[in-house]
């Protein structure tokens, strides 16, 4: 009797068909997660899709109407979803750059052998803990022009410091400032894990041979954390360019539209003006961004990391 | 046989048993909690509203106190933060049909939601029972009451911008008269002299209002001076029609009072308010809703409603009102709806209490009581009640609108002096002119 098989079934189908015959309960394990996720991200996403070529208005006399792609020509002609792509994109420019170049930098300070370590440790990633209302309301007295801390600094060394969040010209630059105080904690974090990961015996022989720090640091240290830096830039480009509740809180996107993000934009289209159908076609002009932006950076790690 | 003589163990069946049953309780528990507040059972009656701080308190002790008198019913209050998240939630539950039996509204905001749909009509006749009608509010006030000749909303209140002040520093400057009030400027010279004098007194500030960052503050002063110039913004034949000479005469009168060195060009809400309960000005310019919180400061406190500072001989001051709207549901029952009447009809007649959160009553009998003429400062800007201006009755207008907060950031930079009246006037026509363009009522 021949031990050999008479059908071959490829070991794949194998593996994914009959596990879900031999355990459907397993099915009821993942239940709960399918159902939320159908219902609160899969059937919004098509549901939102739909508004996006409607009229639909919250406060509108008639019923929504099919108008095709109206919504989204409208959007593409609107210069206050410009400005406001805009400025998302340069507060994503204006944030991702500190916040990938400072944790860095303090992580690789904090890794020095110097006492207090926990303390420095304590000082940077605090901040990250707090709520965005409370940053906001903490910066909000910080920058207020004539109680704030920081002018009665700028005051004592003879500067008179500006209206920071009142100001067009520096109002991006205060959240941005707030930002980058607030989240710095959770890329340092990041550094700081990847750099106490390398081996001491890599510095140790780099140091028989004669590499001096700074060789230690641009021939060893910088290119091993190549992947968390990628990391790194691909999280903070992605929660830049979503910022919303300390803009919301500190500015309300003013002065002069100067700091709303797009997102806001959505925002005040679709929940103050009730047009949820116009505000749905920039949500979706701006998920095509996001996801565009996503997959560039995917690509370019990945080709990075291949090489 | 294995005897149990301990707590039982808790193994991965039991565990798993236990977290179905307790997610299905906690989905059923949250579906009940999506159901409609109008679901709810027929003696409890859902009421929104967006009172807070102060007002919330005194909302929260007027239900107390008519609790007992309103029969076969009770009322749960739902508390949310004001502006753009309690209007949207509104028009949502609204929109759904399965509203709250009650909301509070900005007598402004009901351009934009009356004719979508969004609130029911009340009908006056079914408040006679209850002492209510239309002769117990003043005559503006039951006119914006109503959209279309329709009535939408019935009046809690009347809230005005004034002018607050400091009695001692006032008579220290010399500019009390006799019975106690500062004479009433004809011009915004003699208005900002009147604050320099105070300044002298005070050896800081004569004049503080905190405006900085706060674009409804800002279009409070503005809606003021302007439609003190006898301009009215309204929009005709689907255009948005206003005044440009008063726009720049009431931004430049602003522009002069803040400027001057009896102010400061640069102060916010918490900078005013702080600034006059400490003694460091003698006037401040806010709402009524502040009388609760400056006479807790222990500042000496009166107050007066803004004077004409353009010699129309016009009284106007920015105003509002909260009022009661029945959000639209699809199948109201009548029992509920007439416990809705009857309630409304006793929180006005308890409006004393609300009173003392500096409001004034819009239901008239309540104003005649000798105790609301006992109230002060309330009793000196009380009068503001017949004269008041609402915002323009336009869908995107009102207290708590995107426009009110666009027109902010339009006028901000002309306040602070970095642009002009006429860069802010352009500034004001473009943001307006998107607003004409989105609205659909």
């Amino acid at each position: 009797m021949s031990s050999v098989p008479t059908t071959v079934t490829a070991p794949g189908a194998a593996r994914t068909r009959r596990p879900l015959r031999r355990h459907p309960l397993g099915l009821l394990y993942v239940a709960p997660f399918v159902v939320l996720f159908a219902m609160f991200l899969v059937w919004p996403t098509i549901y939102g899709l739909w508004l996006s070529l409607t009229d639909r208005n919250l406060a509108g006399v008639d019923p929504a109407a099919f108008i095709g792609l109206a919504n989204y020509a409208e959007a593409f002609a609107d210069p206050v979803m410009w400005r406001s792509l805009g400025n998302t994109v340069w507060f994503t420019v204006l944030t991702t750059v500190p916040l990938v170049v400072l944790p860095l930098a303090f992580a690789l300070l904090v890794n020095l052998k110097v006492r207090g370590q926990w303390l420095w440790r304590l000082a940077i990633f605090m901040p990250f803990l707090l709520a965005s209302t409370v940053v906001s309301q903490i910066c909000v007295w910080l920058l207020n022009p004539d109680l704030g801390l920081i002018n009665a600094t700028l005051a004592r060394i003879g500067i008179t410091g500006p209206a920071w969040l009142q100001d067009p010209s520096t109002a991006m630059y205060a959240v941005v400032m707030a930002t980058v105080w607030w989240t710095v904690g959770f890329n340092f974090l990041l550094y700081l894990t990847s750099v106490q990961a390398i081996p001491a015996q890599i510095f140790e022989a780099a140091a028989v041979d004669g590499a001096s720090g700074w060789r230690q640091l641009v021939s060893i240290t910088l290119p091993l954390l190549r992947r968390t830096t990628a990391l790194v830039v691909a999280l903070q480009v992605l929660a830049s360019i979503k910022v919303f509740d300390q803009i919301y809180q500190m500015t309300g996107g003013g002065p002069e539209n100067s700091t709303r993000a797009i997102l806001m934009y959505v925002y005040d289209t679709g929940f103050s003006s009730y047009r949820l159908g116009y505000a749905s076609a920039i949500s979706y002009i701006f998920f095509a961004i996001v996801v565009v932006l996503s997959l560039a950076q995917f690509r370019l790690f990945a080709r990075r990391s291949a090489s | 046989m294995v005897k149990r003589t301990g707590p039982p163990t808790l193994d991965r069946r039991t565990l798993l048993r236990a977290g179905l049953a307790g997610g299905a309780g906690l989905g059923i528990g949250a579906l009940g909690a999506c159901a409609a507040p109008g679901s709810t059972t027929a003696a409890e009656l859902a009421f929104w509203h967006l009172m807070g701080g102060g007002d919330g308190i005194r909302m929260d002790e007027i239900l107390h106190e008519m609790a007992g008198e309103l029969s076969g019913a009770r009322i749960k209050q739902t508390v949310l933060a004001w502006g753009t998240p309690y209007y949207t939630k509104l028009a949502m539950a609204s929109a759904g049909g399965r509203a709250p039996d009650l909301a509070v509204v900005h007598l402004s905001r009901l351009a934009g939601y009356a004719p979508g749909g969004l609130l029911d009509e009340w009908d006056i006749a079914r408040f006679e029972p209850y002492g209510v009608s239309e002769e117990t509010f003043a005559a503006p006030i039951f006119e914006r009451m109503q959209v279309d000749g329709k009535l939408f909303a019935i009046s809690l209140d009347s809230h005005a911008f004034v002018r607050f002040f400091n009695p001692d520093v006032a008579d220290a400057a010399g500019l009390l008269d006799a019975d106690g009030t500062i004479p009433a400027a004809s011009d915004v010279e003699e208005f900002v002299d009147q604050a320099r004098a105070m300044a002298d007194v005070t050896g800081d500030l004569g004049i503080c209002y905190g405006w900085l960052g706060d674009s409804a503050h800002m279009w409070r002063l503005f809606w003021t001076f302007y439609t003190q110039q006898g301009a009215t913004m309204e929009m005709a034949d689907g255009v948005f029609q206003f005044s440009e000479d008063a726009f720049v005469g009431a931004l430049d009168t602003i522009i002069a009072i803040i400027s001057s060195d009896a102010a400061n060009r640069r102060s916010d809400g918490g900078f005013a308010f702080s600034t006059f309960t400490s003694g460091g000005a003698g006037e401040f310019l806010s709402g009524v809703w502040d009388v609760p919180g400056l006479l807790d400061s222990g500042v000496p406190l009166d107050a007066s409603p803004i004077p004409n500072l353009f010699g129309t001989g016009l009284d106007a001051v920015w105003g509002d009102s909260h009022a009661f709207v029945l959000p639209h549901q699809d199948r109201p029952d009548e029992d509920r709806r007439e416990k809705v009447y009857e309630a409304v009809s006793l929180i006005l007649k308890h409006s004393l209490t609300w009173a003392t959160a500096g409001h004034t009553p819009a239901y008239t009998p309540i104003t005649l009581e000798p105790e609301f003429g006992g109230l002060m400062p309330n009793t000196h800007y009380a009068e503001t009640a017949e004269y008041l201006h609402f915002d323009p009755a336009v869908s995107f207008a009102g207290s708590g609108s995107n426009w009110q907060a666009q027109f902010g950031q339009a006028v901000q930079a002309a306040l602070l002096g970095t642009a002009s009246t006429s860069d802010a006037l352009t500034s004001f026509t473009e943001m307006t002119d998107d607003f004409v363009r989105q609205a659909v009522i």
